[in-house]
Order: C-alpha cells, then structure tokens, then sequence
C-alpha cells in the first residue's frame, strides 16, 4: 500500500487546455528511475495524464517560453522547474507520442505547474516519444 | 457577433484591460498586437484547438495501460536515454 501522504499534490494552474476546471492533481511515480508519472486529478477520477521528464527523452530540448511564464516560474533567480511531456498512448509503445509544443513546466519545491504553449511552429503535439 | 471596421494603427478595446491594435495589414494578412493582463492566455485559435485535443485524447488512459508503458519505458536501454 502506498500512503497517500507520500504521493505529492501539484496545482496546476489554469488547468490543462480543454480541462480549466482541473487544478487539483496527485503525481504518481510509475517508474523507478522516474521516467514515467501519471498525474491524476483529484477532482474527477476519469482524468489522468501520463507524463515524461522531457531531458530523458529529448536531451536538446530546449523550450523557450515568454518573460511572464519565466516570472510566475522564478527562471530568473534558478529555480529548479522540471519539464514534463504529455504523453498520448499509442496501440503499442512504439507509437506513443508526446506533446512537444505544449509542456508542462512544475516546480516541485512550490508544488504549482502549469501548461505553456511554446510559440514555435516545429513543435509537434504528437511527436513519437522514441525515434524510430 | 459584434463586427467592427478597423484601420491600421487603430484598436478596439475590451472590457477595461485588453486592447487589440491592428498594427498593419498587408496583403490577405493582418498583423495585430494584443495587450491583456497576464492572466489572460492569448494563442491563435488552430493552435489552442490542437493543443487541446491532443490533451483529450491523453487523458483517459487506463491504469493499465499506463503501467504496461511504465514498464516498456524501464526496458529501453539506458544508452537511449539520457540519466
């Protein structure tokens, strides 16, 4: 059994696109190494998400996103945010994608994170997590 | 739908913090700058629609299904991954 108390609580703010009224989620760790988190919201059972840390899969990921997110995040004075990908499940594993153009950012230390659209028409929403 | 005409260089204002300028027009395109408090997310429409069906089609996932991804991801080769 794991005890609740260990599985941390972050509060995305806004939601996710398509999901505004969703802020309250739980971040399960799926993997040992921390590969792969599901992040179930607390506030309808239906709703998980499953998340990568992008620089495990995309080392040279490097997203850039605009001043007010890099405020509401402290980038500025190094805060320690992580990058997480959402992850579409695909028939087999191969084919699962990741959104690339939509990450979301989390502070864990401030147990906030928040979904930013990076402004870059090379992204993919569905790009295959592995390359062929 | 309220529908206004606008020149270059003129705006529309909505409610008491977001004005819409239409800086240039040129052609079949028109260039516009919005300035809107932080809290309001700003993003053409195709864009938000992808990103918001791509969030749709990730969000039901069964427990199951996620957990036979976990494991698949713990069998990739650490060469293929970074640490």
């Amino acid at each position: 059994m794991t005890e609740e108390s260990d599985i941390p609580v972050v509060e995305v703010r806004g939601g996710l696109l398509g999901f505004p009224e969703l802020t309250r989620f739980a971040l399960v760790k799926m993997n040992n190494e921390g590969l792969v988190y599901r992040l179930q919201s607390l506030e309808s059972e239906a709703v998980n998400f499953v998340v990568v840390p992008a620089t495990s899969f995309f080392p040279t990921y490097a997203p850039i996103v605009d001043d007010e997110v890099a405020e509401r995040f402290n980038l500025a004075s190094g805060a320690d945010v992580l990058v997480l990908l959402i992850v579409t499940l695909g028939e087999s594993f191969k084919q699962s994608t990741v959104n690339l153009m939509a990450p979301l950012l989390l502070d864990p230390v401030q147990q906030i994170a928040e979904q930013v659209i990076i402004e870059n028409e090379d992204l993919s929403v569905r790009a295959p997590l592995l390359a062929a | 739908m309220l529908v206004l005409s606008r020149k270059a260089g003129e705006s529309i204002v909505i409610g008491d913090s977001i004005t819409v300028n239409v800086l240039e027009i040129r052609g079949d395109l028109i260039r516009i700058g919005i300035d809107a408090p932080r809290n309001i997310k700003v993003h053409r429409h195709e864009v938000y629609e992808a990103i918001e069906a791509a969030n749709k089609e990730a969000a039901t996932a069964s427990v199951d299904a996620i957990t036979d991804f976990a494991q698949a991801v713990g069998e990739i080769p650490a060469s293929r991954l970074e640490p």
